[in-house]
């Protein structure tokens, strides 16, 4: 797996060998300094760290261990990057910095005696006492030719937080849980149909992956709301809505709790709408008054189906809420017309407002059968700010849409056409993009660039390109990698 | 099974076998002791540390610990690597009821996640019928280094075989052919036509003010770019289904959005600084998430119930509203919150007579909510929602309480015997006792019940009413063929003011139960009046007298004499001359019993009887009443004489 995101440093994603690897080195490096040269523990952890290692040294080359920013490598390969930490690494890295140590790296040659000789030296070092030089000095002095220390590499500044391959790997799995939402919303509002009662853990460990993947990536589910070609886009415009809502309640700050009941009360703010025809939902034509007065019973058939079909908690309470209030403007008109007109729209009502309104004039396929450009759908919530929508909520709104919001199709200055994965708040005009294709035709294998370095000067976005009208399915390019 | 276990693995998987279920084993220890001490005792604080310590050290050693959980054990490398014993002691059990069929301690763990774990386990543990969900629970506290896998999970990961990403990435590969060629008029190359030489935008440093190319066009006044004619985003563009598009957004309120596709964006407006968030702004999320953090789902659930209610203009659909409104009553009731459930009922009683003139059909499905809510069923919700939670006080209870009517009495009178706390059961007679008296009949009705339970919660009540209609109904019970209802009826009274009662006890007092009679003899020998004093001579005047203890016999004559004063006299100096010349032990007990009794007498009759008996020329009687007078008159007079 190559990428041509930066010079060379992160290209690709490790495997288990490159794990098991890691996780034994760092054991290995611990249990040293606890024990004995003859401790069984001790002796066992150099054989099965060096049976891990042969496993590396088959094409001769050496293999290296190294830790940059945060992030751990083996051979360039990227090890770790998420939360699940390795085994002891960050009391020994920590111990690497203070000595200006980047990593180790062992020569295909060496032997288990020189392994075991290695770390029994390890375990005697001093960092206070002692620097890179004096420590690759000291490995010379020890005989151990077989190893090396590897100096400290700064982060560079440039370098992308997230490498493309883990971005590629975090896209992949976010839109797993993406269409389980969509499916477990489907699901749920099926079952629902029949007045059947629902369970509801299943939906809080979708909503529980949706607040981690969102957390880790938030691009990555992002892109996927950009997507409206489904047989039925209710299902997919819950899950639109959700990771919206999901989105800005992370940015707002929201413990994990909360999140989950956002992200509840956002998937199943539509349920009501179960409860209306069928031909209703799916009419192609413009809604007519008639259909828009059953159209607007479906909040309050929505928390109604949500106290009736599901046990009382937390999360079904804002669901319920959200369902009833999230076409309440915030100057109380909207509808239902509240009766108790004192009490403001909870905040999760109020996002989700912000968010269903978004992606229902966007997609196109909800009240309004054509979609509306996302800077002309933001630029009139805008102007109905607070009257319709929650001033502070909808500019948060805005730094996650931005001027290019992720999953949409962009024309570069280089005559190329791109997918923007990730609108970068700090430079909302040189967003992160997924080349696809140029005059000629589309690419054979897309190119990640990050339009915000400055060796990308020479692209620039030259404006946004609606899909359909080109004949383009946006799925195709979303998920064609 | 540690015999085949150890047969089935090698050396070293035996070890850490050994080692795994020493951890699981003090895991359970850990749980049970933290959940059971206060937080400011050191026991768990010391356990919580030592095992946490170990387990970190146990899978530096070791690496992943991954562990899956079957009903009632927990298996390492399919190895039975602890068992549950019972329901007391299962630590399989706390992770197979939540539906999680494999964790793991990953490499890395510390004793922070340790301790996050085990709070979270407590935290658990802990709550009411165990009502909380530990899923989600661990997943809040991100205890990133303890993973697992539920049920719920596995049923996710089925949807991956329905969506087939791979396919669909293939097809959408597949489909995208690098040679575009369209029936319509606009292609993949048109894509191209007003590419950088027209349209270009060039992003300025200051995001606020936005330049647009020479040869882009001029820029309209509401900040869009105006294409050139023919572009494929003019608004020349415009079709039918923009018009619709107009149409349905003025129907929401967005009247004037263009239905065009995108061109180059409005950035003027995104890039607006005014639109960028202030420290004002800032300030003002920060109120909206503290105002958030106080959400109360049950007070919002009451807000909501009312808001659906209020909403119905049909009646069918009010009828299913108010049918939810029920639902939500129960859960209110079972979470142990009676409040909240009070104020549903509460509210639909006024809104029922808000609309009793106008929607009469309305009103009588209220009613009929009101009437279900104090239904047997529902109650018995109660009863365990009230045994559930013993930090329910009187004031809660009958603020719920009075929302019911005469149509609830006849099921709360069954509810008393359910409950465990004695201060609910309080508070129910309290409640039935306030109410019952204007419906005597139904409160009463329980008497007659053939549940003993029943017969004693009506007794209590009735008692409590007190008045000459609760006493008469009270009178019946006296034959109950249940030693328990009588003793009841008993002790009911034992408080019970007036004549009724002490006719009762009078009853009860030669009950051929010694527990009821000693009970009723206990109620009446303390009581004042005349009514009192006929009633004990009654007693001590039937046949049946004799077979009262003789502890109580004695209390009897006691407050005969006390009560009888002059009247008492010559019954006792009866008792006392009776003649006994074979020293019957009956006999005897009767005389001693009376010359005690006349020593509470303070009449002067009682003195005379006393002082002529204490010449008697019969020497044990002389010397009693001479012992007699001198214990009266320390009595009366302090011990002067």
């Amino acid at each position: 797996m190559t990428t041509t995101t930066s010079s060379g440093e992160f290209r690709i994603l490790a495997g288990k060998s490159e794990e098991r690897l890691l996780n034994s080195f760092f054991v290995l490096y611990k249990t040293a300094r606890i024990v004995e040269d003859n401790n069984p523990t001790f002796q066992n952890q150099c054989q099965s760290f060096f049976d891990c290692l042969r496993e590396f040294v088959d094409d001769g080359g050496p293999v290296i261990i190294k830790t940059v920013g945060e992030r751990y490598f083996v051979n360039e390969k990227l090890v770790r990057f998420d939360e699940n930490g390795l085994s002891g690494a960050s009391s020994v890295v920590q111990e690497w910095k203070t000595l200006g140590v980047g990593g180790v790296s062992f020569k295909s040659t060496i032997a288990l005696d020189e392994v075991r000789k290695f770390f029994r030296f390890v375990s005697r070092i001093k960092p206070n006492s002692l620097n890179l030089d004096s420590l690759s000095a000291s490995l010379k002095t020890h005989s151990m030719s077989e190893v090396e220390f590897l100096a400290r590499v700064e982060v560079n500044a440039d370098e992308p937080m997230i490498p493309e391959e883990v971005r590629r790997h975090f896209r992949k799995a976010a839109r797993t849980t993406f269409f389980q939402a969509t499916k477990v919303v489907e699901e749920v509002m099926v079952t629902t149909r029949d007045k059947k009662e629902i369970g509801i853990a299943k939906t809080k460990r979708v909503i529980h992956s949706l607040i981690d993947h969102i957390t880790r990536d938030e691009s990555s589910l992002i892109e996927l709301t950009a997507i409206k070609d489904y047989d039925d886009y209710t299902y997919a415009h819950s899950t639109n809505v959700c990771v919206y809502a999901l989105t800005m309640g992370v940015r707002l700050g929201l413990d994990r709790a909360r999140l989950s009941h956002l992200g509840f009360a956002a998937l199943f703010h539509d349920i009501g709408k179960v409860k209306l025809p069928t031909d209703l939902i799916r009419k192609p034509d413009a809604f007519d008054e008639n259909d828009w007065r059953q159209m607007q019973q479906h909040p309050l058939l929505g928390a109604k189906t949500i106290f009736r079909n599901m046990k009382l908690d937390t999360h079904t309470v804002r669901a319920a809420q959200g369902a009833l209030e999230h076409h309440v403007n915030n100057d109380s008109t909207g509808y239902p017309r509240l009766v108790y007109k004192d009490r403001p729209a909870n905040l999760f009502s109020r996002i989700i407002s912000i968010v269903d309104t978004f992606d229902a004039l966007t997609s196109g396929r909800l009240y309004l059968k054509k979609s509306i450009p996302p800077d002309k759908v933001l630029k009139k919530m805008h102007f109905q700010m607070k009257v319709k929508f929650d001033p502070f909520l909808l500019k948060i709104f805005n730094g996650i849409v931005g001027i290019y919001p992720a999953g949409s199709l962009v024309l570069l200055s280089t005559d190329e056409i791109a997918v923007v994965l990730t609108n970068d708040q700090e430079n909302p005009g040189r967003p992160y993009i997924k080349v696809i294709g140029n005059r000629a035709g589309l690419l054979d294998s897309p190119e990640w660039v990050d339009l915000s370095r400055g060796d990308q000067d020479h692209r620039q976005v030259v404006r946004m390109i609606d899909p359909d009208h080109y004949g383009l399915d946006i799925k195709d390019f979303i998920l064609g990698d | 099974m540690r015999e085949n276990t150890k047969n089935n693995v090698t050396g070293s998987q035996s070890e850490r076998l050994t080692e795994i279920s020493f951890i699981l084993k003090d895991l359970l220890k850990v749980i049970k002791v933290v959940s059971m001490y206060p937080d400011d005792n050191p026991l768990p604080h010391s356990m919580r540390r030592s095992f946490a310590e170990k387990l970190v050290d146990v899978v530096e050693l070791y690496g992943d610990i991954k562990i899956h959980v079957s009903k009632d054990s927990l298996l390492w490398k399919d190895e039975v690597a602890f068992q549950d014993r019972s329901g007391e002691e299962k630590l399989a059990g706390i992770f197979f009821d939540t539906g999680i069929t494999n964790f793991a301690f990953k490499a890395g763990i510390d004793v922070e996640d340790v301790y996050k774990l085990l709070e979270v386990l407590k935290n658990y543990l802990n709550s009411p019928q165990k009502s909380q969900d530990l899923v989600a629970m661990i997943w809040e506290n991100e205890i990133s280094r303890f993973t697992f896998t539920t049920l719920e999970d596995i049923a996710l990961a089925k949807y991956e075989g329905d969506l087939d990403m791979d396919a669909l990435a293939k097809a959408a590969h597949n489909e995208n052919s690098r040679q575009f060629s369209f029936d319509g008029n606009v292609g993949y190359q048109d894509i191209f036509k007003y590419s950088r030489d027209e349209n270009e935008v060039e992003l300025p440093d200051d995001p606020g003010k936005i330049q647009t190319g020479g040869r882009r066009g001029a820029r309209s006044a509401d900040g869009l770019s105006a294409l050139p004619p023919g572009s494929v985003f003019s608004d020349e563009s415009a079709d039918d289904a923009s018009l619709q598009t107009i149409q349905a957004a003025q129907a929401m309120g967005f009247g004037d959005l263009p239905a065009s596709p995108p061109a180059t964006p409005d950035t003027t407006l995104i890039l607006n600084s005014e639109l960028l968030l202030s420290k004002e702004d800032e300030q003002q999320i920060a109120t909206l998430l503290e105002e958030d953090a106080n959400f109360d789902k049950y007070e919002s659930a009451v807000q909501i119930l009312k808001e659906i209610v209020q909403q119905e203009i049909e009646f069918n659909s009010f009828n299913e509203s108010v049918t939810i409104c029920e639902k939500v009553m129960t859960e209110f009731i079972e979470a142990g919150r009676l409040i909240e459930s009070g104020q549903v009922m509460t509210f639909l009683q006024e809104y029922g007579r808000k609309i009793e003139t106008d929607r009469p059909l309305w009103a009588e499905r209220i009613k009929d909510a009101y009437i279900v809510a104090g239904s047997r069923e529902r109650l018995a919700i109660l009863a365990k929602a009230l045994n559930d939670h013993s930090d329910l006080g009187v004031g809660i209870i009958r603020q719920y309480l009075d929302n019911f009517g005469w149509e609830a009495l006849s099921g709360l009178t069954d509810l008393i015997g359910d409950l465990k706390h004695e201060n609910q059961r309080e508070a129910l007679c309290d409640y039935l006792a306030s109410k019952g008296q204007a419906n005597i009949k139904i409160v009463s009705k329980g008497l007659f019940d053939r549940r003993t339970e029943v017969v004693c919660n009506s007794i209590t009540v009735l008692a409590r009413i007190g008045d000459d209609t609760a006493f008469d109904y009270l009178g019946r019970v006296t034959k109950h063929k249940e030693k328990s209802v009588r003793l009841q009826l008993a002790r009911s009274l034992k408080d019970s003011p007036g004549d009724a009662a002490i006719g009762i006890l009078r009853v009860l007092a030669i009950d051929r139960d010694p527990d009821i009679r000693k009970e009723a003899v206990q109620s009446l020998v303390y009581r004042k009046g005349r009514s009192a004093f006929e009633a004990i001579a009654d007693i001590i005047n039937d046949e049946r007298f004799i077979s009262v203890e003789r502890s109580d016999q004695k209390q009897l004559l006691n407050a005969f004499s006390s009560l009888g004063g002059e009247l008492a006299v010559s019954y006792l100096g009866q008792l006392i001359l009776k003649s006994n010349p074979l020293r019957n032990s009956t006999l005897t007990f009767y005389r001693q019993a009376a010359f005690e009794a006349l020593s509470l007498n303070k009449s002067e009759k009682a003195e005379r009887l006393l002082v002529k008996l204490s010449g008697s020329w019969r020497t044990d009687i002389r010397a009693q009443a001479g012992h007699t007078l001198h214990q009266r008159r320390h009595i009366l007079y302090g011990g002067e004489e």
